[in-house]
């Protein structure tokens, strides 16, 4: 299972989709699709604290994104 | 009123207006024109006091025009007042259990990126440090100006202030710190607002 977490005022979204299902990785591409569109970076990140990294196309295997809304200075 | 008009013919204003008063009544007026209106308060049967008169009209008069103090609730304004007030705690009450509730989701996915050595920083410090090519950083808990640079001994030497635009819960601000910073250190630099800390 595929699984994406998306920042925002309340707290993230979580979306998850099975990697066989078709329907649900079209929902899942067309949601990344339109916030990544819309300035939110995509990290791909695995569990245990390693090194996460940027995606620019969605990939239905990877085993956690988090999608981060853009950054600004305070 | 027809003394009125004999005084009338005077070319002095406060005559003519001392005329009107004294014509009507007995009363004596003087030639200024604050004396003149206490005249004819006077006259009027109230007080010669500007301001008593002011009182007068206010208690008298302006009630059944506007209120200038609070009047007593009918039981039904009480009872809606009463609705609204715990209408307004919910709502309070209802935004406080969303703000935990996103503080607690946004934890549960810092916890999860964290490693275990960050993770021990974090609960014993509330802030754990993240190691670049370039520095090392401590990312304290908060939104904005909590990132700091550390120097070789680990005093701060620098402070960095960014966050994601939209007010996400303190959590997953670290967590978009982290990322960018391990991920893109050059964007970090080039996005936060820096300020140099004199290093004692």
């Amino acid at each position: 299972m595929g699984e994406m977490r998306v920042m925002g005022p309340e707290g993230d979204t979580k979306l998850i989709w099975d990697a066989e299902n078709e329907d649900e990785v079209a929902n899942a591409r067309r949601t990344f699709s339109d916030l990544t569109g819309k300035g939110y970076t995509a990290y791909a990140v695995k569990k245990g604290g390693e090194k996460g990294k940027v995606i620019k196309t969605f990939d239905s295997d990877a085993e956690k994104l988090i999608l981060v809304p853009r950054m600004v200075g305070g | 009123m027809s003394g009125t008009w004999a005084y009338s013919t005077d070319n002095n204003s406060s005559t003519v207006w001392r005329g009107m008063c004294g014509a009507s009544t007995s009363c004596t007026a003087s030639s200024d024109s604050d004396t003149v209106w206490g005249t004819w308060i006077a006259c009027g049967g109230t007080s010669a006091n500007a301001n008593t008169v002011w009182y007068v009209w206010s208690d008298d008069i302006a009630p059944q025009y506007i209120s200038h103090r609070p009047r007593e609730l009918t039981p039904e304004e009480r009872e809606r007042r009463e609705q609204q007030r715990q209408e307004a705690e919910q709502h309070r009450q209802e935004r406080e259990r969303q703000r935990a509730e996103a503080n607690q989701k946004a934890e549960e996915l810092l916890q999860g990126v964290l490693t275990q050595e960050q993770r021990e920083q974090l609960e014993a410090m509330a802030a754990f440090e993240v190691e670049t090519e370039r520095a090392r950083y401590r990312i304290r808990r908060g939104r904005s100006g909590n990132v700091q640079e550390l120097d070789m001994e680990g005093r701060v030497v620098a402070r960095y202030c960014i966050h994601p635009r939209e007010a996400v819960p303190d959590a997953d601000t670290m967590l978009a710190q982290k990322l960018l910073l391990e991920v893109d250190e050059a964007a970090f630099l080039r996005i936060a607002n820096r300020t140099s800390v004199r290093v004692q």
